[in-house]
């Protein structure tokens, strides 16, 4: 394997890894949320937050 | 926003279960921390946020030839640091958020969130209280009306207090908004309680 397929493999674990903990938190909110309280907004704002800067960071390799 | 300090009208909410309430227990109060004891996190997250920018425009000013080849994976440690910073921060904020404090007609009902997957659930019958105290030190503290509410039991506590341990009878809650409003909320459902076992005796 070449450095670069090291690099990605490394990167995919932890993805991966990231991807199981914020499950695990969105299962914890899903769980424990009280009516009227602010966590689908605050967890909606994470999921975009995420979402950015995953394909953001992307983007930003292939150009 | 929510308020910090909630009133709860339907108590038969399935989200209410897991606190096993009494038939004729009421929901009179549900308290979170105030917002302004998260700042500290807030604030250690954006200071590590800016860091990577500041190490990338450094670099690229030092060694602006050497650097453009490493781009793919300055970028990939770059994303993966921020994706590791919002995981982190989300899990803060549950941490601070999840912990709860319910204020019933019967208990004091501390829900503390300590980490994923890892929450504890202290409880104290009004009927124990002996004296309520809050409170409210500093200028923030004051500013924003937030501070500790101290609930002395005739019982066992928690430990929230080094200088206040569990095993003295204190129920120590820190970062309550409104103390003395809560503080005067107790204490009146204490003499609610008193009230009703003189009435039936």
């Amino acid at each position: 394997m070449t450095a670069n397929g090291y690099i990605l493999l490394i990167y995919a674990l932890f993805l991966l890894f990231t991807l199981v903990v914020n499950l695990l938190y969105f299962f914890q909110v899903f769980k424990y949320r009280l009516p009227g309280d602010a966590s689908l907004t605050v967890l909606s704002a994470h999921i975009i937050l995420m979402l950015l800067v995953l394909f953001g960071g992307s983007l930003f390799i292939r150009l | 926003m929510p308020a910090l300090i909630q009133k709860v009208t339907n108590t038969d909410d399935p989200a209410f279960l897991y606190l096993n309430l009494h038939p004729d227990e009421k929901i009179e109060y549900i308290v979170r921390h105030h917002w302004l004891g998260f700042l500290g996190t807030f604030g250690l997250v954006a200071g590590m946020a800016i860091f990577p920018l500041f190490l990338v425009f450094a670099a690229n000013l030092g060694f602006h030839a050497t650097i453009s080849q490493y781009t793919p994976v300055i970028s990939l440690a770059v994303t993966g640091f921020y994706l590791f910073l919002l995981t982190f921060l989300f899990g803060a904020w549950i941490n601070f958020y999840y912990d709860i404090i319910f204020i019933t007609s019967e208990r004091i009902i501390n829900v503390a969130q300590h980490g994923l997957l890892d929450r504890e659930t202290s409880e104290l019958s009004l009927k124990q209280v002996e004296n309520v105290t809050a409170e409210i030190n500093g200028f923030f503290q004051t500013a924003f009306d937030y501070g500790v509410l101290v609930v002395e039991t005739a019982g066992e506590g928690t430990a929230g207090n080094i200088d206040r341990p569990g095993i003295k009878g204190y129920f120590t809650i820190e970062d309550v908004p409104n103390p003395n409003l809560l503080a005067r909320t107790i204490l009146e459902l204490h003499r609610n309680i008193d009230r009703d076992e003189d009435a039936t005796h």
